[in-house]
């Protein structure tokens, strides 16, 4: 997260805190009526650090965008590749094809020379 | 000289060639390649699951948010990672799985068989061809030809796989540093631990803060013994349920540092410590499989 928006992470990690030391005083205080103010505040911090948690996520994507294009252009290059073989393949195969039809060719230059 | 000691002469000198040429550059293992294809779609579903059930397990604790307002509003029910944030993942790990089947495919020996046989064919071709035209003395001498036939498909097959190679060697290095930030990226969403901002420390602090503290005030309001024991075992089974869940999350993230490290090794060409880091993968796959299950199941209990 070292590219995310710093007031953002300060935030989030400001509201971490602040659950933390409510977390740590439900656990020491013997008050009832305490206990229920700091389970309520608990409630309304835990919605608040979701919501942070999803700015912090939105704050990467466009980095993670950015990567993952750069890995489709590399894929593509591989498709290409691919491709290239097949042609490759297919060229050979028409190489040989073509040498079928010389091989008649020659057949038939043979018959009419004996044939003359 | 004899025509066959030529021939092989001749063959010699074009493999010492072609295999000083090739072991003087990296190569990528096409098992290595495909064992890591199949990690990577692993390690999409073990995201997949671990993503959906952090946001449901958020999902449920902005519902006792939602009950503590003054109004029931849409907006109080909120989660994380959002249905966005699960797609995005899910894209970049698709792009990623892509991206090493097509390696896959590049480096397969299938596609440098169908090459030799289009070359076997062709040089049966020419020797049929040559033949009607009288125009090879070599094909009358039986051994010579079937030499010369082994060594043109082979070198056929070879030049097809040094190409294959160095396309693989090329794509692989140009896109390690893309795969390492995306890797690196999602396991820092995770968080290196639940000090450090990321979803493990989200879920810890939303979800399992605020059920603590709930049972922790419920405690102080009762005064029969057996209820504050039923309170207390229900706070040690919420304990075990937490680190449970962490661990799903840890996981993953492991997986995820685990897979970035193979393809280093990929691209470097150095496949000795790719089976150790796709072993990682496994080994946390299969933990985390069955850290879902008992958590399921201590959840539906």
């Amino acid at each position: 997260m070292a590219n995310q928006n710093q007031s953002i992470v300060a935030l989030y990690t400001s509201l971490c805190d602040q659950q933390d030391a409510l977390s740590a005083a439900i656990q020491t205080t013997t008050d009832p009526k305490l206990a229920s103010t700091i389970s309520t505040e608990i409630d309304e911090i835990a919605h608040r650090i979701v919501l942070t948690q999803n700015l912090l996520f939105k704050q990467d994507s466009p980095q993670l965008t950015a990567s993952v294009n750069g890995i489709k252009t590399a894929s593509q290059s591989l498709t290409t590749a691919i491709a290239q073989i097949q042609n490759t393949i297919a060229f050979v195969n028409s190489v040989t094809t073509y040498l079928t039809y010389v091989d008649q060719a020659i057949d038939l230059a043979k018959t009419l020379a004996v044939s003359l | 000289m004899n025509p066959t000691r030529q021939v092989r002469i001749i063959v010699c000198l074009f493999y010492f060639g072609l295999a000083s040429l090739i072991t003087g550059c990296k190569t990528i293992d096409s098992t290595a390649v495909s064992n890591f294809a199949a990690s990577v779609t692993d390690v999409k579903s073990q995201a997949d699951d671990a993503l959906n059930a952090t946001a449901a397990l958020t999902r449920d604790a902005s519902v006792r948010y939602a009950a503590s307002q003054p109004t029931l509003a849409e907006a109080n029910f909120v989660k994380t990672p959002t249905d966005e944030t699960i797609t995005e993942w899910d894209g970049a790990l698709t792009t990623i799985e892509t991206y090493a089947q097509n390696l896959s495919t590049l480096l397969s020996p299938d596609a440098a068989k169908d090459f030799d046989v289009a070359a076997t064919n062709l040089f049966n071709q020419f020797n049929q061809t040559a033949g009607r035209l009288n125009a090879n003395r070599m094909n009358s001498q039986a051994g010579v030809n079937a030499l010369l036939a082994t060594a043109f498909t082979q070198t056929a097959d070879a030049i097809i796989q040094a190409k294959e190679q160095a396309t693989a060697v090329k794509i692989a290095a140009a896109t390690d540093s893309q795969i390492t930030k995306i890797l690196s990226l999602l396991a820092n969403e995770i968080g290196a631990d639940r000090a450090t901002p990321g979803l493990r420390r989200t879920v810890y602090e939303a979800v399992w803060t605020p059920r603590l503290a709930n049972l922790s005030a419920s405690f102080l309001t009762t005064t029969n013994f057996a209820d504050k024991l039923a309170l207390s075992q229900q706070y040690a089974d919420m304990l075990a349920q937490r680190d449970a869940q962490d661990q799903l999350l840890t996981g993953l993230r492991q997986s995820l540092l685990a897979l970035s490290d193979a393809h280093h090794a990929l691209a470097q060409g150095k496949p000795a410590s790719i089976p150790a880091d796709l072993a990682v993968v496994a080994g946390e796959i299969q933990h985390t499989r069955e850290l879902y299950s008992q958590f399921s199941n201590t959840t539906k209990q």
